[in-house]
């Protein structure tokens, strides 16, 4: 308790939020239980309205659920974008990038499932699922992924907030089945974490300044 | 006793209580409204090995059961778009549509691709829908395979 509002703490803090990556690529060194157990601990210990605690997390190392869920998460994510791709959303959406062939191969990427398939090569993937009878289901759910993802940061390690696999309700109905979920629970998300094989760079993000407001909307907190 | 306008409004608060919660992500979890009663009606019977065939199938089950008063199509590779007359559900895209929130969840467009996806085994997708007059256009994107493979 005497450690909170320290300046370690407060860099410490602000290191594991700062470097917390999605992370697509691991190696094949296998997570501890000690480290795992550690992240299951921090979703745990999210905050929840009304104290539901409505999540659970299913824990899948078998390597052919892996390649299950890879396999789904790929077919959500690539329908998707094939989607945006018929529609030309895709093109206006990289229509800065000037270099046709990365352009081309990105579309290929994403159309083809591969930006998720990378959710079946995890050593380890939390499927989060939370109890529907609650009143902040997503809320809640939320926070423990945060907390799960942090807590795989401070440990060194991976992770990546996969939801292309349970967006669509049809394929949502598919993790259920794969992972016996009762009709009474919702798939939330795929952790998919490991020892990661280096950490990406930061995407860009909108200044403080655009997003903070003084008592009311379009009023900026800060000076630009 | 039957009040379609009130059930018309039902339909379109809900939608809009469903934007409101998911914004752009609200037309994922809409996927399968509408294809419940068709499975429980017709079962597989809908489903021909031909492609065209099962489209013009779910045409039919539309027309018959008064959800719609016709409709078009066309398919080449991986799009597919069929053009629904007089829907039922016109009214409520219209209100949205005054809200500038654009469609997001089409059920005849869901049933199509329910039978789609039975003949290629994967979940196609509703890639836009675009309200003209009386009629609306959906776009479905054939995905893992084309039409004419099927």
């Amino acid at each position: 308790m005497e450690n909170l509002g320290t300046k370690e703490m407060r860099e410490m803090a602000w290191d594991i939020i700062y470097n917390r990556r999605s992370v697509r690529k691991f190696t094949d060194e296998a997570v501890s239980e000690e480290d795992l157990k550690l992240i299951l601990e921090a979703g745990r210990w999210a905050p929840s309205g009304e104290d539901a605690q409505p999540w659970r997390f299913v824990v899948v190392q078998d390597e052919e659920r892996r390649k299950a869920l890879g396999k789904i998460s790929a077919q959500g994510s690539g329908r998707r974008f094939s989607g945006e791709f018929i529609t030309k959303n895709l093109h206006k959406r990289f229509s800065s990038l000037e270099d046709e062939e990365k352009k081309k191969a990105i579309f290929k990427k994403l159309t083809s499932g591969d930006v998720s398939a990378f959710t079946g090569t995890a050593p380890v993937v939390i499927a989060v699922i939370g109890k529907k009878d609650v009143w902040d289901l997503p809320f809640d759910t939320s926070a423990a992924i945060e907390n799960i993802l942090l807590m795989t940061t401070a440990l060194g390690l991976g992770a990546c907030w996969v939801i292309a696999p349970c967006i669509d309700i049809r394929d949502e109905l598919k993790v259920k089945e794969l992972l016996e979920v009762p009709e009474d629970y919702k798939v939330i998300s795929l952790i998919p974490l490991g020892h990661m094989d280096r950490l990406p760079r930061p995407r860009p993000r909108i200044e403080l300044n655009d997003l903070a407001f003084s008592e009311k909307y379009g009023s900026p907190l800060y000076d630009k | 006793m039957s009040n379609d306008k009130y059930y018309s409004e039902i339909v379109k608060d809900l939608e809009l209580s469903f934007w409101d919660e998911r914004g752009r992500g609200a037309r994922y979890r809409t996927t399968l409204v509408g294809v419940n009663y068709f499975k429980e009606k017709y079962g597989s019977d809908l489903a021909d090995k031909s492609w065209s065939k099962t489209v013009q199938n779910v045409i039919d089950a539309l027309v018959k059961d008064n959800i719609i008063k016709n409709a078009t199509y066309d398919g080449k590779g991986n799009v597919l778009v069929v053009e629904f007359e007089g829907c039922v559900h016109l009214d409520v895209e219209r209100e949205l549509a005054k809200k500038n929130i654009d469609p997001f969840s089409c059920p005849c467009a869901n049933v199509v691709m329910h039978y789609i996806d039975s003949l290629i085994g994967a979940n196609s997708e509703l890639v836009s829908i675009e309200l003209t007059g009386d009629n609306c256009k959906v776009t479905i994107g054939i995905v893992g395979s084309t039409l004419e493979e099927i």
